[in-house]
């Protein structure tokens, strides 16, 4: 008996110091876990919760090297920040994973020593004190608890819905429903814009007007108006920076863009009141050339003109930087082709074919440099669909896209190819070999015919149901008159009227090649002819726009000075006239 | 309790056990006949789609993203200026720290030959940023693009990452051929 | 310098007619060898039949140790194994609280097929449940295994309260399975809590909460497996049905009342005392709850419907679809992400929207059945409580017994039969 009573002491004991073992150890793990703990959120605090690799201090040291390029103490201190951060940022984490196995262990001991701490602390169950349930009153609580946690979670579950119910699914008023008949529609902005230009009476949409080819189907356009007094011009707005492009219209917009040396800038005016509607810069673009282009004067920083699709409008800049903006002036996309090697400056304005938006980026000094190329850019993105090299080196002209001999064409002139290619793969068509020097003047189309004129080379009508090269086959004529070296050619169903810059207008018969007529204008044109109607719209210089008969006699229909020097070409639509001046855009005729 | 009872029960229960039975056994071999797939599936970024917004190194379950920035050196051009390796305004074209545009400075450029710079990218410092792969498709080739890297993977049930991502680039794709990677395309 | 490298070599011809790269593949001198894309394989195919043979391996041992053996050192030996292979090794994922989703999905969604492995994951539990009892939550879970490890001080938590909260795991699991079917989002494992230590990493808020969940799971036994689980439910009414159950007593129960605070989790009950309702109230109110029954599933449905269009807001087509729509009254900056992204596939946004409101309608449907569901749940408890079941002994509830193994200690009966082994020594 003795000898069971001395095991069971020693049983105790035992028991009693291995409690004391378990208790101890939690608290030791305790404190321990504690303390990682503590650790941890102070690491989180400092180097976790914002991220040192954002670090604000290296960004603004960033900015002022850009702006002093050359200061070594400057790079030096940048590096050694930066050695520091990414130090920092990699102990931080592996201060997070050690601290988390210390914490995992430090929690099991301190789970499994509580445990065994609490296990040999058990008491026995004291049946005597406890209470006899009264179950009636225990059902009926249940019961009570369970209906008033079904209200609160079924009233949470109401007010919940209520207040999470965003905008209820429902389209937003002026969209069109979501129902099988919407299939095919667009946003509703531009779906608004796009009612209001349906046509092209109503539009402008790229340089020299639909197609590129210098016809306005706008009906009752203007034919005097004094800008000196006012007369006739419904508004006048300064435009913020300058550029040789010219307006190009949809609808209730105008769209201009302007640049100097180190900003690119796209402008909206309403096309009604004047008003600046937005202006937008084409910044930030990734691969956009440090420095700036080298340009002459005459040709700026902005000298291709913008261009349209029904929802978009798209700018290229000298530098190479095309930017993609919708009507609300928010930007969809940009991307950058680089600095071209341009002796004047890049001046290819922009066309859109369908849905690809066509950029001729020619440069180089000569056709064995190898870097022109036309692209065809997806409107949606931004992504390159087509492009095609072309042996020409820099060139300034704009290419026309036409329907001739059953298929789409895109006509390009340069030296010496003049080059039309399949606007909806950039397989080349036909090619001729005939230009020769600094090809300015873009391409004509008119009576089956187009026409491809450079001074220095001659005046030649290609007829377009070529293949291949056609420099043998397919010139129909030309004519070495009244050669032009910067405004492009208008061609009708009757003729090819040339314009000179010092003022020389010549006319040719187009089927034929033979020369009409020809009348000096003693001013001088930067702008491109255009017909509206049956009248040539010509803008000199000075801001002058000579209006006269198409046709060999030059019959005069009016003059109408603007008050200020211009060389863009105006824009076209039903009753109005948009004319940039150097410093103002005007929109001449009546309110509508 | 009398035996009787006992025996009644345990026949109500052997019926009701058997109904449950039932129903689990009929649904689990109409799941597995109907709907279920060969093998597991793992969860990849399918790069075409990709937009590079960064999310991959913030949405992971991980504290370092299993998302990382890999290579296609057949796509790659090999360009001394590199757009995915240079910020958009190199000071100048060396590898000082003020030049890249990897924060944590993951990629690694080495001159192999004249004009071509080999760019490797370590990727125990890649965090999944996608600087690099935005600054490469804007400008370059495409070579550098992310992905899941399936030795860091834990494999969510539902990726965290695939949830947030914008462009939907995430699908579970075959445990046996877990990557989506770039190709040259050929050209014809 | 610089800038005559930039401006030739960032203007590299190109002379391919298709978009492809903008700067043509090097010609090595040297003929340099292109380094591989390394490509580091997933974790072996193998592998995930191993941890469904583990699982299933792991059930029948702990249906064994608790049902034959009645050995709680055993089970809790198993309780660490499990927290070690199914919480750290594997991380806490695949399980089979979270399979729930995968099969929810793989019903509704005819584009996702759901693995065999996974299937099994969830099918085992359930059916060891429905033969053995929650076997699978006494030790398998990596869940229970946590808050059951931490257990030291049980508090007791009131009848009422846990009976209120006993539903919770219903409308967890309605809502889980409305939410993975419609393809939003698994809620069960974006809310885990004890994850985040699984996988020893995760974002601020979840490691506070899971650790809050530790905290709590020190003093209320198993707060996420009684009050949120939703596997736990299925268990729950599987285990009812089972042919084998966790008795408290080995043999005959002779009511000494010793066990009556013995379970941590408050499964165990009572016999029923003597002459407890007058019939006639017993009768008139459960006739009522019956009643009210169809009611209650219709009301609640319907309001399960008016919250389907805020539910659906957790889908990703229409989360795109409402920025896509907000982004029409932008001013002035970028589009965000998400609509950037949408524009890029060149869908119109007139297909979009009807694809939103396709998938809105369908979780308005959804919406029904789950509140139907929650209709069900709520006034069959209500009946259950209604419901006087005739008990002569002490015995483990079957739906919320854990299969522990602790109240076999407090059994004199347990001690008895433990007693010739120890003698003989």
């Amino acid at each position: 008996m003795k000898h069971n009573a001395d095991a069971d002491n020693t049983r105790v004991e035992n028991a009693r110091a291995w409690y004391m073992v378990a208790a101890r150890s939690a608290a030791v793990a305790g404190a321990f876990c504690a303390i990682v703990c503590a650790l941890l959120a102070w690491n989180y605090a400092k180097f976790r919760a914002l991220d040192p690799l954002d670090s604000p201090d290296l960004i603004a040291l960033k900015a002022e090297l850009a702006k002093n390029a050359a200061d070594y103490d400057l790079k030096a201190k940048i590096r050694e920040i930066d050695l520091r951060i990414r130090q920092q940022h990699f102990r931080a984490q592996r201060f997070v994973s050690m601290g988390s196995w210390l914490l995992a262990v430090g929690l099991g001991v301190l789970a499994l020593s509580l445990k065994y701490a609490s296990n040999s602390r058990n008491k026995l169950p004291d049946v005597q004190a406890r209470r006899e349930d009264d179950v009636r009153r225990l059902g009926a609580l249940s019961r009570g608890a369970v209906a008033v946690l079904a209200v609160l979670a079924l009233g949470a579950g109401v007010a919940g819905a209520v207040a999470f119910r965003g905008n209820a699914g429902k389209p937003a008023p002026g969209e069109a429903p979501a129902g099988p008949g919407s299939a095919g529609q667009q946003e509703t902005e531009p779906q608004k814009q796009q009612a209001v230009a349906p046509d092209s009476t109503q539009s402008w949409p790229r340089f020299r007007g639909p197609g590129g080819l210098g016809f306005a189907t706008a009906a009752n356009v203007p034919t005097a108006w004094n800008g000196a007094t006012g007369d006739g011009i419904l508004w006048k707005t300064p435009v913020p920076l300058p550029g040789q492009n010219s307006p190009v219209i949809w609808g209730n917009r105008v769209f201009l863009t302007g640049a100097d040396k180190e900003t690119r800038e796209v402008y909206c005016f309403d096309a009604d009141s004047g008003e600046l509607k937005w202006k937008q810069a084409v910044a930030d673009v990734p691969g956009s050339p440090l420095d700036p282009p080298e340009v002459m004067q005459d040709a700026g920083y902005a000298a291709p003109t913008a261009a349209i699709d029904g929802q978009r409008v798209f700018a290229i800049f000298a530098n190479g930087d095309l930017g993609c903006f919708d009507f609300l002036g928010r930007k969809l996309w940009a991307r950058a082709f680089g600095n071209p090697e341009n002796s004047y400056g890049h001046a290819s304005s922009l066309a859109v074919y369908k849905n690809l938006l066509i950029v001729q980026f020619d440069q180089g000094g000569s056709a064995d440099d190898g870097k022109s190329a036309i692209k065809a850019i997806d409107i949606k993105d931004g992504t390159v669909a087509w492009e095609a090299a072309r042996p020409v080196p820099n060139s300034w002209t704009t290419p026309i896209t036409i329907n001739a001999a059953g298929r789409d064409q895109l006509v390009t002139a340069a030296n010496p190819w003049v080059i039309a290619y399949n606007p909806a793969d950039g397989s080349e068509l036909w090619r001729a070999e005939c230009l020769g020097g600094e090809v300015v003047p873009s391409p004509a189309f008119g009576a089956g015919l187009v026409f491809v004129c450079q001074e220095g080379a001659d005046l030649f009508a290609i007829k377009p149901d070529g293949q291949g090269d056609v420099t043998k086959t397919h010139i129909a004529w030309k004519g070495g008159d009244g050669l032009p070296d910067i405004c492009s050619p208008l061609a009708t169903d009757r003729f090819v009227f040339m314009v000179q810059t010092y003022g020389m207008v010549s006319c040719y018969d187009a089927p034929t090649g033979k020369k009409l007529g020809e009348k000096d204008f003693d001013t001088e044109f930067n702008s491109s002819p255009t017909l509206v109607g049956g009248t040539v719209y010509l803008l000199d210089k000075k801001g002058v726009m000579h209006m006269f008969e198409a046709g060999p006699e030059f019959k005069p229909v009016g003059t109408a000075e603007l008050g200020e020097e211009s060389t863009c070409c105006p824009a076209y639509v039903d009753g109005r006239i948009y004319i940039r001046g150097t410093q103002n855009l005007y929109c001449i005729g009546a309110r509508k | 309790m009398g035996e009787d009872q006992r025996k009644k029960l345990s026949r109500r229960e052997f019926l009701r056990f058997g109904a449950g039975a039932g129903i689990v056994v009929a649904g689990g071999a109409y799941l597995a006949a109907a709907h279920s797939g060969a093998g597991r599936t793992v969860w990849q970024v399918d790069p075409d789609k990709c937009i590079q917004c960064g999310n991959c190194k913030t949405e992971c379950v991980l504290a370092t993203s299993a998302v990382k920035c890999v290579h296609a050196f057949a796509i790659c051009g090999y360009c001394e200026l590199c757009t995915g390796f240079f910020e958009p305004q190199p000071n100048s074209l060396n590898e000082g720290a003020e030049n890249q545009l990897c924060p944590t400075g993951a990629i690694k450029r080495s001159f192999l030959e004249d004009p071509y710079y080999e760019y490797i990218i370590d990727e125990d410092l890649c965090d999944g940023c996608a600087k690099c792969v935005k600054g490469c498709s804007s400008f370059g080739n495409g070579s550098l693009f992310l992905q899941v890297r399936h030795n860091l993977c834990v494999n969510c049930n539902q990726c965290s990452i695939a949830a947030a991502c914008p462009s939907r680039a995430f699908r579970r794709v075959p445990a046996d051929q877990p990557y989506l990677l770039k190709h040259r395309e050929m050209e014809g | 310098m610089t800038r005559i490298l930039l401006t030739i070599l960032v203007l590299i011809p190109l002379w391919t007619a298709s978009g492809a790269e903008r700067f043509p593949p090097p010609e090595f001198k040297e003929g340099h060898q292109l380094p591989e894309t390394t490509t580091p394989p997933a974790r072996e195919a193998v592998l995930a039949y191993v941890d469904v043979a583990v699982l299933a391996a792991a059930l029948g041992l702990a249906a064994w140790l608790v049902l034959r053996r009645r050995s709680r050192r055993a089970v809790f030996v198993l309780i660490v194994f499990s927290l070690l292979y199914f919480g750290f090794y594997r991380r806490g994922c695949i399980c089979p609280i979270g399979s729930i989703q995968n099969v929810a999905l793989a019903v509704f969604d005819t584009s996702y097929a759901i693995p065999i492995t996974v299937l099994a994951f969830f099918l085992l539990p359930l059916v060891f449940a429905l033969v053995f009892g929650r076997v699978f939550c006494s030790s398998v879970c990596p869940l229970g295994a946590a808050q059951d490890l931490v257990l030291f001080r049980p508090l007791k938590v009131p009848t009422w309260l846990a009976q209120a909260l006993g539903l919770l795991p219903y409308v967890y699991l309605g809502l889980a399975v409305l939410l993975a079917a419609g393809g939003s989002s698994f809620i069960i494992c974006q809310y885990d809590p004890f994850v985040p230590f699984f996988r020893m990493s995760g974002s601020i808020h979840m490691l506070i909460m899971g650790g809050a969940f530790l905290v709590l799971g020190m003093f209320v036994g198993r707060a996420y497996c009684r009050f949120l689980c939703p596997y736990g439910a299925l268990l729950n009414l599987a285990s009812r049905l089972s042919r084998w159950r966790v008795t408290i007593t080995p043999d005959e129960c002779i009511k000494c009342r010793l066990c009556e605070e013995a379970c941590p989790f408050d499964a165990i009950r009572k016999p029923t005392p003597a002459g407890v309702f007058g019939r006639a109230e017993g009768k008139a109110l459960l006739g009522g709850l019956i009643l009210l029954l169809p009611v209650l599933i219709a009301a609640a449905g319907w309001l399960g419907n008016m919250s389907g269009t805020a539910l659906a807001r957790s889908n990703t087509t229409i989360r795109i679809a409402e920025l896509v729509r907000q982004d029409a009254q932008r001013t002035h900056g970028d589009p965000v992400n998400e609509v950037v992204a949408f524009r890029k596939t060149g869908r119109p946004d007139a297909e979009l929207f009807q694809e939103a409101d396709s998938i809105r309608r369908s979780y308005m449907r959804g919406g029904w059945l789950f509140g139907g569901w929650v209709g069900l749940v709520i006034g069959l408890k209500l009946i259950g409580l209604s419901i006087r079941r005739t008990r002569t002994d002490y015995e483990a509830e079957r739906g919320s017994c854990m299969a522990c193994a602790r109240c076999y200690a407090w059994c004199p009966q347990e001690h008895q039969r433990l007693k010739p082994a120890v003698e003989k020594q």
